[in-house]
Order: structure tokens, then sequence, then C-alpha cells
């Protein structure tokens, strides 16, 4: 029922990917072949046609016959090598399966992914992006055409089947005839049994919210040594969120992002069993559970009850921020970036509240020191959100967080302003601009205290903040910049 | 802009235990409050709850189609839905037999009197097997054997019907069967001038060949909540298997009601219009059926209906060709579909094969959405341009799409669910959701109910299910216009009842119910608006269950097998057995004496404590260390002959225990085996001898043989026994030998599993559910009515008789337990020079005395 957390490796569906990637990859052929030889290329798909030729496989078919013949002849000199080597089986293997599809030692699958783009971030390729528009494709395919390459796959497929199981056969059978194939679980290894069983109560367990039991499995799964960590660590951190106190899945995760955290580059070429997109990362990708990590530490932190220990947590946080993003994939990815803006402004705002409790104590520079503290923060948290802004493709609510930073700013000389005026009214307008700030979207900056905007160049500010409509990310110039 | 960070073109990627991006506020409303996490943005939004089915009730049960489509899908395996390969035969077998007893193997098959030969009527043969009489002659002759079952010792298969995992070895699912159960809402225009309500329909598939479509009329029942079934259903053939219903779902600004919906079936597309609601029946207008050929000859798999314009069509084949159609109403000639070929195209793609293929539209009535397997593509009609929005071909694939609002989608690939919106020709994506199904199951879909909610703004509720499991998946997403897409609870697991199916669920449906036509008592207003009523059909079966999608748990009272057919197999199945019990039940020998059992159990005892001591020897000999060596005294294959005083054979088995028990070896407590088998704590095997016959005496004749046979054979093999020291021996071999992490499991578990029991007896525990549900299931099903004739004894003659005549019982019960002895005597055999008369006066000194000597050789 649910998604198991190994490498299917069995012989039984590598044989049936196989055959499916075979039939697939005749069909294409002949396919291509139709529409060039008509040559209809503008036909039904332009862009399946424009993939093919960038496929990499020389095409053996009988129209051009120089090429058969090197075919046949690096064939023969294969055939001579591996005998050479003492390798008589798998030559003959080659022979069954290699005469006419196959052209070198290519695996039909591999074969067929090599026209396609991998993603990493997603599961699926998606291009939003209307500049790929094209016009209609109005040629439907005809029935003639559909037998014709059903026929030609069928024979291709067929011929390699005889030496097949008669369940190959069957299977065949039905995916030409357009069923969905499920094929059952092979549960004949008493290990991979255990392991679907337990794989099974996880999830039934996760799903029912029994995390002791959920737990349990867990603990053995991860153990068992097929099982790919990376499959299950967002199971793993959801239960241990639940279960402990967030130390431990801190901790999970922080493992996680130690040991998984890769910088190879994902190789479009590589024939990858399982998806990157939640499990792992490259030098392009950051790996979901080093985000994942860096949001629970900046949550837990932020809701540590004693200011001094969530100082350290702040600072030990921006401290491997600022490590991390200084190579890949971390320094392109905007979602790091933009944590790291949000650690810059908790802390601020953390720094400010105390600069506020304890601004009867602090006097003079001291209070100029902390004040300047806050003002780092929050400065640093500019550039950082503008890193993020830079890629253009992470949307944040912008307005909100820089009419946050600007209250922070503002609350820091309130006080100064107010002990000089009247004390009260800091707090109302403080209320007020509260109430206006859980409005949430409609972001019409308040009008701000005169003062302000003379000490702290809200008049550039402003004029860019207050036109600005939501859907067109217009750069904001921050304070920090325009110093 | 939204109040959630996120990525442009991905949207927010979640999953279970995937922290979602959230913004910091520190000056917000709630922060006045220190301390709480409510300064980051959303966080205010509280999580909902889990949902669970409640009160499912059975709205339609299945008719015959039932039996014999299930049936039917072994042979008629081109037809059928899920096809097995090959045909799993025992209950063909037994059906084929009960058949040819009848005399009424299949002879003649009546065709409708119709002009298209397409499909079978329900005759009395169609119920029935066509077997080649070679088949049938050969069996009667014995030639081919039935069952393999033979003998009763051997655990056979036959009890589960499907139990090998290498017969059936994939399934085929059709894609194109899709939406095979439907509530409807509709509104002829005769009613819709009278300015009445819409009428709620039950529209699903019935007869044997899945070609008849029956329109049942609901009435909504204010009290319950639920929809009764009014008046008898309307059933139109169709001729040919039908794989789909479409019900058009018209836009929100449009507000009018449908009257009227499409059926693809196997060679057709039809579309029905109803005209008048009559008391008995519902006027129908039937469109002349688009046929296939009629388009580019390949099936139509999909239809939809312009949400704008009911009288417009799209529709899909399974080759990717897409067509515009128009349903044109005549008032001479018949009303028809007219296909617009000008308007048409196709996204054929040679690698995709299969046939799974899907048109929407999308939010205006100028453009449309076609999905197939790995492709998204959005048509634009009027600017004359399309765009692969999606491209699916390698780490997952398109399952099932939905269009909630005009703006709001439903994407279910294998491995996410997506919500996206549609704004100006400008797809997004919102939000996905990891599901974690697996990956490989090709029949999962989604239904969606959305309603308002005042924190979430729209609160969408999610249920992923399959054709391959009665489990049900759940999430709710929570969507406010231009301000966030979220996940609004965790992920959830929602069980029907209890439904036993080898296949799982067709379709799952939320009706919308008319809550201003219910005059809103307040309370119960509440109560009804929290709850979603939903009605969920059966795959292979038309049985069709209405409940409530509900926060609160509240137990399924639903039993449903649908896993065999209604020829009660079970029953079958258990006169198979008491048949074969009774042949094999013992029967007195020959040269039997009630005065030589002492003798036979005198030997048997012997013969089974030097088969003991051989296996201790056994076990003394092996190096294994990881070996826990736990045995019953089954595998010990020394059995008794035949005796009749239960008694006795009670009192040697407890004697034997209590002997070995001196030898450091531990045997499983009577005690908890009798509560795992009975319920209850019995004391000794005869108390539990003397219930079973309590409880068997009116099934069989036989009973007290069966009794003394069950009671022999339950046990021996339950009563397990280890060597107590070795245990520990091992343990602390293995405990050394294992790695630290390892260890670490270990204790945790220990630690958490403290339970009273040590740990010989929870192993033993752990085992007998088993042992015991494999060998008797009859004792465990009768005991439960039986067990207030507590000790009492047997209001039979024949058990009464049977304490007659063993007058020997009381004496054996009170003497021997506390003699230590046991009631045979080694020695006894060997010198023969005095048969005993009598156990149950043992010299007790003596036997000691021999019994010592012995098992010191032993040793």
């Amino acid at each position: 029922m649910f998604q198991l957390p190994v490498i299917d490796r069995s012989s039984r569906n590598r044989k049936r990917r196989k055959i499916r990637y075979q039939y697939i990859n005749s069909l294409k052929r002949k396919y291509d072949q139709l529409c060039n030889s008509t040559g209809d290329n503008s036909g039904v798909s332009t862009e399946d046609s424009s993939i093919t030729t960038g496929i990499l496989t020389p095409e053996n078919s009988e129209s051009s016959e120089a090429e058969a013949a090197d075919l046949e002849k690096k064939n023969r000199r294969k055939r001579r090598l591996q005998s050479v080597l003492g390798n008589a089986l798998e030559s003959s293997d080659d022979e069954i399966d290699g005469d006419e599809n196959e052209t070198e030692d290519n695996d039909p699958r591999t074969q067929f992914y090599e026209n396609y783009m991998k993603p990493q971030h997603t599961f699926e390729v998606w291009k939003l992006n209307p500049a790929h528009r094209v016009p209609i494709h109005r040629k439907r395919v005809t029935f003639n055409t559909i037998k014709k390459l059903e026929k030609a796959a069928t024979k291709s497929v067929t011929k390699n089947l005889n030496y097949q199981t008669k369940k190959s056969n069957m299977y065949f059978q039905a995916l030409k005839c357009g069923y969905d194939v499920y094929a059952k679980p092979q549960l004949s290894n008493q290990k991979f049994m255990h392991l679907a069983h337990l794989n099974q109560l996880l999830f039934t367990n996760v799903l029912n919210q029994n995390w002791d039991t959920a737990y349990r499995c867990f603990s053995i799964l991860i153990r068992l040594e097929e099982v790919d960590v990376r499959s299950l660590w967002s199971i793993g951190s959801e239960i241990l969120g639940t279960l402990g106190d967030s130390r431990n899945n801190e901790a999970f995760l922080e493992w996680l992002a130690h040991v998984f955290s890769s910088r190879i580059q994902f190789n479009q070429g590589t024939n990858y069993s399982l998806d990157p997109v939640f499990r792992s990362g490259s030098r392009t990708h950051t790996p979901t559970f080093v985000l994942n990590w860096l949001w629970t530490r900046l949550f837990n932190a932020s809701v540590i009850s004693s200011s001094t220990e969530k100082e350290r947590s702040l600072q030990s946080l921006i401290d491997r921020l600022d490590e991390m993003v200084l190579s890949p994939p971390y320094m392109d990815d905007s979602e790091v970036w933009f944590i790291f803006g949000l650690t810059h402004l908790v802390t601020a705002s953390e720094l400010s509240l105390m600069f506020r409790h304890n601004k009867e104590i602090l006097l003079g520079s001291r209070a100029d020191i902390a004040r300047n503290q806050v003002i780092q923060h929050i400065n640093h948290s500019k550039n950082c959100l503008q890193m993020c802004k830079t890629n253009n493709n992470y949307k944040f609510p912008e307005n909100l967080i820089e009419q946050q930073l600007i209250q922070l700013e503002r609350s820091l000389y309130i006080d100064e302003l107010s002990s000089s005026d009247n004390g009260p009214s800091d707090n109302s307008d403080n209320d007020e601009s509260m109430a206006s700030d859980s409005g949430a979207t409609d972001d019409e900056l308040r009008d701000v205290d005169p003062l302000d905007t003379q000490q702290y160049q809200m008049d550039n500010l402003n004029p860019d903040l207050e036109p600005s409509g939501f859907d067109v990310p217009i750069p904001i110039r921050f304070g920090y910049e325009s110093d | 802009m939204s109040l959630q960070s996120r990525h442009v073109d991905r949207g927010l990627q979640l999953g279970i235990g995937v922290v979602a991006p959230s913004t910091f506020v520190p000056f917000n409303k709630s922060n006045l409050e220190r301390g709480s996490d409510a300064r980051w943005a959303l966080s205010s939004l509280k999580k909902r709850d889990r949902m669970y089915f409640s009160g499912m009730r059975i709205l339609q049960y299945g008719d015959a189609r039932d039996l014999q489509t299930r049936q039917s899908g072994h042979q008629l395996d081109k037809n059928s839905d899920e096809v097995m390969y090959p045909v799993d035969g025992q209950c063909f077998w037994d059906r084929l037999l009960q058949q040819q007893d009848q005399g009424s193997i299949m002879k003649d098959v009546h065709l409708r009197p119709s002009g298209e030969i397409v499909s079978l009527s329900i005759t009395d043969a169609t119920g029935n097997f066509f077997v080649p009489s070679s088949l049938v002659s050969k069996i009667a002759k014995g030639e081919i054997s039935m069952t393999s079952d033979d003998g009763h010792r051997k655990q056979v298969r036959p009890i589960r019907e499907s139990s090998s995992h290498t017969k059936k070895d994939f399934k085929a699912i059709d894609p194109t069967k899709k939406r095979q159960l439907a509530i409807a809402q509709l509104l002829p225009v005769v009613d819709a001038r009278l300015d009445k309500e819409p009428t709620t329909l039950l529209i699903n598939i019935k007869g044997p060949t899945d070609s008849d479509l029956s329109l049942q009329t609901l009435v909504y029942d204010q009290s319950s909540g639920l929809y009764e079934k009014h008046g008898t259903p309307t059933v139109i053939s169709l001729f040919s298997r039908i794989k789909h219903i479409e019900i058009p779902s018209l836009s929100k600004h449009v507000g009018k009601y449908p009257n009227l919906f499409a059926v693809i079936t196997n060679n057709k597309v039809h579309v029905i219009r109803l005209d008048r609601f009559q008391p008995d029946s519902i006027e129908l207008t039937e469109f002349e059926p688009l046929e296939f050929r009629d388009f580019e000859q390949f099936p139509i798999v999909h239809v939809t209906f312009n949400p704008w314009n009911h009288m417009e069509m799209a529709l899909i084949d399974s080759k990717g060709n897409w067509c515009i159609a128009k349903l044109e109403t005549h008032k001479r000639q018949r009303c028809n579909v007219k296909l617009r070929r000008e308007i048409s195209g196709s996204i054929f793609d040679p690698t995709e094969i299969s046939p799974w293929n899907h048109i929407e539209w999308q939010d205006d009535h100028t453009s449309l959405i076609i999905l197939n397997r790995s492709r998204l593509t959005v048509v634009n009609l009027e600017q004359n341009w399309q765009q692969d929005i999606i491209q699916a071909k390698t780490w997952s694939e398109l399952r099932d799409f939905k269009r909630i609002t005009d703006n709001l989608f439903l994407l279910l690939t294998s491995k996410e669910i997506i919500l996206m919106q549609v704004r100006d020709q400008h797809i997004d994506r919102l939000l996905s959701w990891k599901h974690e199904w697996d990956p490989l199951d090709p029949s999962i879909r989604t239904s969606f109910k959305i309603c308002e909610d005042d924190e979430y703004g729209q609160l969408i509720h999610i249920l992923l299910y399959s054709k391959l499991t009665v489990k049900v998946y759940g999430i709710l997403f929570g969507y406010k216009e231009n301000n966030w897409s979220v996940i609004a609870s965790k992920p959830f697991l929602l069980s029907l009842g209890n439904i036993k199916s080898k296949d799982g669920l067709n379709t799952i449906e939320f009706p919308d119910v008319n809550l201003y036509a219910i005059p809103s008592d307040s309370d119960e207003g509440d109560e009804l608006s929290k709850d979603f009523l939903c009605v969920t059909g059966f795959v292979g079966s038309d049985t069709v269950v209405q409940g409530f999608l509900s926060t609160t748990e509240s137990s399924n009272h639903i039993q449903l097998d649908l896993e065999h057919p209604t020829c009660d197999y079970s029953l079958l199945f258990l006169n198979k057995i008491s048949t074969l019990f009774n042949q094999n039940l013992p029967v007195a020998p020959a040269d039997y004496r009630r005065e030589h059992e002492y003798q036979m159990f005198q030997q048997y005892g012997y013969a089974i404590s030097e088969k003991l001591n051989e296996q201790l020897e056994l076990w003394k000999k092996k190096t294994d260390k990881c070996n826990l060596n736990i045995d019953s005294l089954g595998s010990l294959k020394t059995f008794s002959s035949y005796f009749q005083n239960v008694s006795e054979y009670a009192s040697l088995i407890e004697q034997l225990i209590t002997y070995y028990k001196e030898h450091d070896l531990t045997f499983s407590d009577t005690g908890v085996v009798m509560n795992q088998l009975w319920g209850e704590k019995l004391n000794s095997w005869e108390a539990f001898f003397n219930r079973l016959l309590v409880a068997w005496d009116i099934i069989s004749p036989g009973a007290e043989d069966l009794c003394r046979l069950a009671t022999e054979d339950m046990a021996l093999s339950l009563i397990s026994y280890q060597n107590e020291g070795e245990i520990k021996n091992t343990l602390a071999a293995v405990n050394s030998e294992i790695s630290k992490s390892m260890k670490g499991i270990l204790d945790v578990w220990d630690n958490d599993f403290s339970e009273s029991q040590n740990n010989v007896q929870s192993t033993h525990s752990a085992l007998f559910p088993t042992a015991s549900s494999q060998l008797f299931q009859i004792p465990t099903v009768k005991s439960s009515q039986q067990a207030p004739a507590k000790n009492k004894p047997s209001p039979s003659s024949k058990l009464s008789n049977m304490s007659v005549s063993q007058p020997t019982q009381p004496l054996t019960r009170t003497a021997l337990p506390g003699n230590m002895a046991p009631a045979f005597s080694l020695g006894a055999n060997l010198r023969s020079t005095q048969p005993m008369t009598t156990l149950s006066q043992p010299e007790s000194g003596q036997r000691a005395k021999r019994k010592k000597k012995k098992v010191g050789g032993f040793n």
C-alpha cells in the first residue's frame, strides 16, 4: 500500500521493465521512421521529434547499408573480444537481444531515459513559462499509423519474448492491450517480507498517529541494510518531532545534513533508480532535509524561553548559515538565503526586545552598542533577502517583512523619542501598527512619525513601497544599500 | 502577494515531516502574548483533526452481479476489470462440483432479442460455467484430483482462498474504467420551469456484464442525514460494458443544474437526457450514441462537459486525439452528438502506451487541459496555442485530475497530490503533498470536497483511494485566494468498516446536500455541516455504502464480505471439513479393551519421554548458540493409539510436565494456553475437553471422539518446552555478540514491554494465536456461546455416560498431581513383569525410585 524504502532489484521486475521499454522504444523508433519518411515532421509531436535528433544511438535501419555493416563489424569485434576474455555466455546473450534493436550493451530503459530530462526539484518537469507555447497540433493520429507502429513494435519485442517465461509473455500481452499492470510485490524472501510488513506498519501507525509503535518500526527499519534512510527521513523526522523533544529531531536532521549532503553534479546520463526530489541533493539541488534542518532550528530557536539560550542558538545558526552560503548548492538557493534573512530578523527582533526591556539599565554608549547590534542584524537581513530576490524564483511577502524591519528600527528609537516626549504614546502607536500588520496583506505603510523618516531615510523607502503592487516584484532598495 | 514564501515555479513541496516555510512576523496582534510561536505567519491557524468515516451504512446491496462477475471474472478475462493470471482454482472447482451435482452446466445461452449481439442476458445458464465435457468426465472418474488436501493432520491451503503469492503475479487494471458510480443532482427542464429542486440520482452499473445502467432516485432523509432509496430504479441496457459515467459539473456562475449526463461504454458514447420524473419511472431521451468509429476509431476514454454550457463537450480517445462536440437537439428527429472536427487535435505520444487520457476545461470556455499518463497540456482554442506544462517521464506518472473550481485544480501523480491554480491562462503550482502511497499502484484516484471555512478560507478535503485496497488516505488543504495554500491537517488513514475485499474502492462521491432544503435546527445543522455525506462503491460489486466523513470517530457497523460469492462458500467448506473429520475419526481397534488402556498409556508415556530425552540430548550437542530451542510436544511425532479416558491423558501430560520441570525444562503454562484458546483460565486439558464436548455435542454425533482428538492434538501442539538455563546462556551469548546499536534496540524493546510474564511465556503466548487459529477454527467460533456452561456436567447423556464409565477420575485428580510421580513408569515396560492394575493407586515411593534411576541414565 505504501512506498517501500528500498530499491527494487528483483529480476522479475527488471525483465518486465526491459520488455516495457523495449516496446516503447521500438514504437517510438517506428514512429520517427514513419514521420521522417513522409516528411511529416511537423506532425503530431514536433517536440518529440526534436528530442529524437538528440538520440545518441545510431539508427541501424535498413535504410543505410553502410551503417548496418559498420554495426555488424562492431558486434563481431565485440564478440571476439568477449570470447578472448572467456565470456562466451555473455556474447550469446548479446546475440539474442542485441541483434536489431539493441545497438550496444544498452538497457532499453537507459535508452528511453536518455531522451528526457531528469528533474531534481520536482518529480515532473514543469514548464510554466508562456514562452513554450506552440501552435495546436491539429493533426490527429490515425488508426493505420497506430496499427503499423504496434505491429512493428510487437514484432520486435515478441522475438525476444520467445525466450522468456509465460508470465513475461502475459505481462506483455496486458501491456499491449493497454492495461495498467500492478506487479504484486514479491514476498518470497523472508527478510523482504519482514521489511514490507514493517513498512506497512510504520505508515499505518504514522497515519493513525500511534507514535510509539511508529517509532519502533522506524528504529528497526533504518537498521536493515537494504533500507535507504534518505527515503524515510521525513517520516523519521515527523516521529521524532512528535515523540521526543525538539532536540532529537534537530539532531537527527543535523546528522542527515552532515552525512548525506552531497556536492556531486547531478548527472543526467546516469540511470538513477530513485528520485532525488526529497531524497538527496546535488551540486544544484539543496537536499530537503537540510532545508528542513534549518527551518527546524530556526523555529525551535525562536520559541526557546530563556533569552541567553535563545541568543546562543540563533547565533550558532547564523554562524552555520554563514558558512553554508559560501558553497554550492546553498549559495544559489534562494530558500537558504531566505532562512538566513529570517534568522537575522528573528535575532534582531529578539535583541530589540531585550533592548526595550533593559532600556532603563542601558545608558549612553551601551545603549548605542545594543542598538547597533540590532541594526546590524536588520541590515544583514536586508542583504540576505536581497540575495534571495536576485534569483527571482522565490516568492516571499517582501512588503510584510520590510515593514517588520522598519518597525524594528523604529522601535529602537521610539523609546528615546517618547521618553523625551510623552511616555505612553509610543505604546498606543505600537498597538496601532500591530493591528495594521495583522491585517497581513493589505500592508499599506502606516504613516510613520516624521522623526523616524528624518533619521532613517524613510523617504528613500516610502516612495518605493507605497505604489508597489503585489503582483509586480519591484526591486526595493533597502536602507542599508542607500548607506 | 501571498503571506507565504514559496518557490515561484515549484510552489510548496510538502510531505510528512517536511517543515513548511513560514515568515516571521514579530509585530503581530498575537505578539502581545509573549513566548508563543504565534509570531510566525499562519501559525495561528489551528491544525484540523483527522477525520473518520462514521456511521457507514449500506445504501444499496449488490445483487446477483456480485456472484456472477466475481466468478465469471475468472473465465471471461477479456471483459473483466481485474484479470488474474492464472486462474485461481479453488473456488472455481468447488462451484463446479456443486454445479455438476445439479447437472446444470451451461448448455444454452439466450441472447437478448436485440439487433446487436453484445450482451449475455441474465438467464439461469449464465450463472454457470462452461466446462469442457472431457474435463468433467475426467474429474468424475477421479483422474484429476480436485484438491490437494488429503489427510487432516496436514495444514492445508484451502481455508484461505488465495494464499499463494506466486500464483497471482500481477494484476491488470483497466485504466479507462474511471467513474463507475455517480451521485448526481439533475434537474429536467420541465422541473426547472416549475422552479423545483433538483433530484438526486444514484447512477451506477448493474447487470452480469456491467452493461446496464441503473438510475435510482434518492431522497435525503433529514433526520439521519443520509439518503434513502425512493421507488424502483430505472434500468437502461446499453449493450456494452460501461466504463465511465460523466456528470456535467456546471460553473457556479451559471447557477443551473444539468439535465443530462454521458456514459462511455466499450464502443460508444451515450448521452442521456432526463425529461421528466414520473412517480414510478424516469422519462429519458437518449441521444444518438456517438460511435468510436465516427471519430478516429480509437476508443473514447473521457468526455467532459463545458461548465458554462452543458450542450458542448470535449472528448478524447485512447491515443490522445481530442475533439469538441456539440449536442444537438431536434424536435422531429433524434437528438445527436455532432463532432466539430475543425476544433480538434492530438497530444499523441508514441512513447505512451497507457490508454488513460483525461480532458478538462480550464478557467474559460476556450481553453482545455489535456492529460495523458506522462503529460499535461494546456490548449487554447481561441489563440491557437498549446503548451506542455508537465512532462512526467521519469520519476512519476500522472494518475488523476480533478477540477475543483474554475480556478483550482487537483492533480494526483504517483508521488504527490498537487494543488494548481489557473489565473488568466497561467498555471501556478501552489502546493504539493507527497503522499507516500505505493508509486507502482496504477489505480489510485482522488475525491475531494471543498467547503467554506472561517479560518482557512476554503478547506479542501482530499481522499485518495485505490482499486487495490479498501483503505483510504486523507488530507486537508486550506486555500485562501491570494493568501495562502496550506496543509490543514496531518494525513490520516480511513477505514470503512469491516469489509473484506480483494479489490478496493471504485469511487468515492461527495454529493452536494442542499443545506437550504434542510430546516435548520441550530444544533443539528451544525452537526451536519461538519460532516460530509459520502458515498462509496466497490470494485467488482454494485454494493454502495454511504456514511459521513466526520471528525468524530464512531464505529462503522458494516460487515461486508465481497471476497466470496454468495453461494456461501464457507458453509460448503465447513461441511467438507466435518466430513473429513468424520472419516478420520479414530475407531476403536478390534482388540481394544478399556482395561488395557493403562498399559497403552504406559507405553505412550515411555515413548514420549524417551523421545524427549533424545531431543534434549540433541540440543546439548548443538553448537549453534543462537538457536533458542523451542519445540512443542507435537514435534516429537509420538502419538498415542486409541484411548477413551481423557482424564487419564490429561494427567499424563500434567505429570510429564511436572516431572521434566524438575529437570530444568520449562513448559508453556496450561493456564495461559487455555486463556488464549478459550478466553478464560482453565486448569487442565480435561476441563478443556469437557467444554469442547458441551459445545460440539450438538453438532456431531461423533462429538466425543472429535473432542478427544482435538484435545490431544491441541495439547501436543500447544505445549511447548524449552530449556530455561540454556536460553539464559543463549541470550547472554547473543547479547555479547550483537553490536551496540542492536543491543540498544533490544534494551528499549524489553523496557517498554515489561510485562508480568516472563520471557518464556511471552514468547509462547506469541506463538499460540497462530497455532490455535490454524488448527481449529471451529471451537473458537463456538466457544463464546457455550462459555457460560461452566464446569457443569454436560446435559448430554454421552458425557454423563463417560464420566460414569470412568470411576477413577476423581481419584487420579486428587492423588496424582500431589505425588509428583508420573502416571507412567519408565521401567514398567522393560521389565514387563507386573502390569499395573490401576494407575490411581500408585506405589509412589517405588515409582519415584525407578524414575530417579532412569533419569540419571538419561542425563
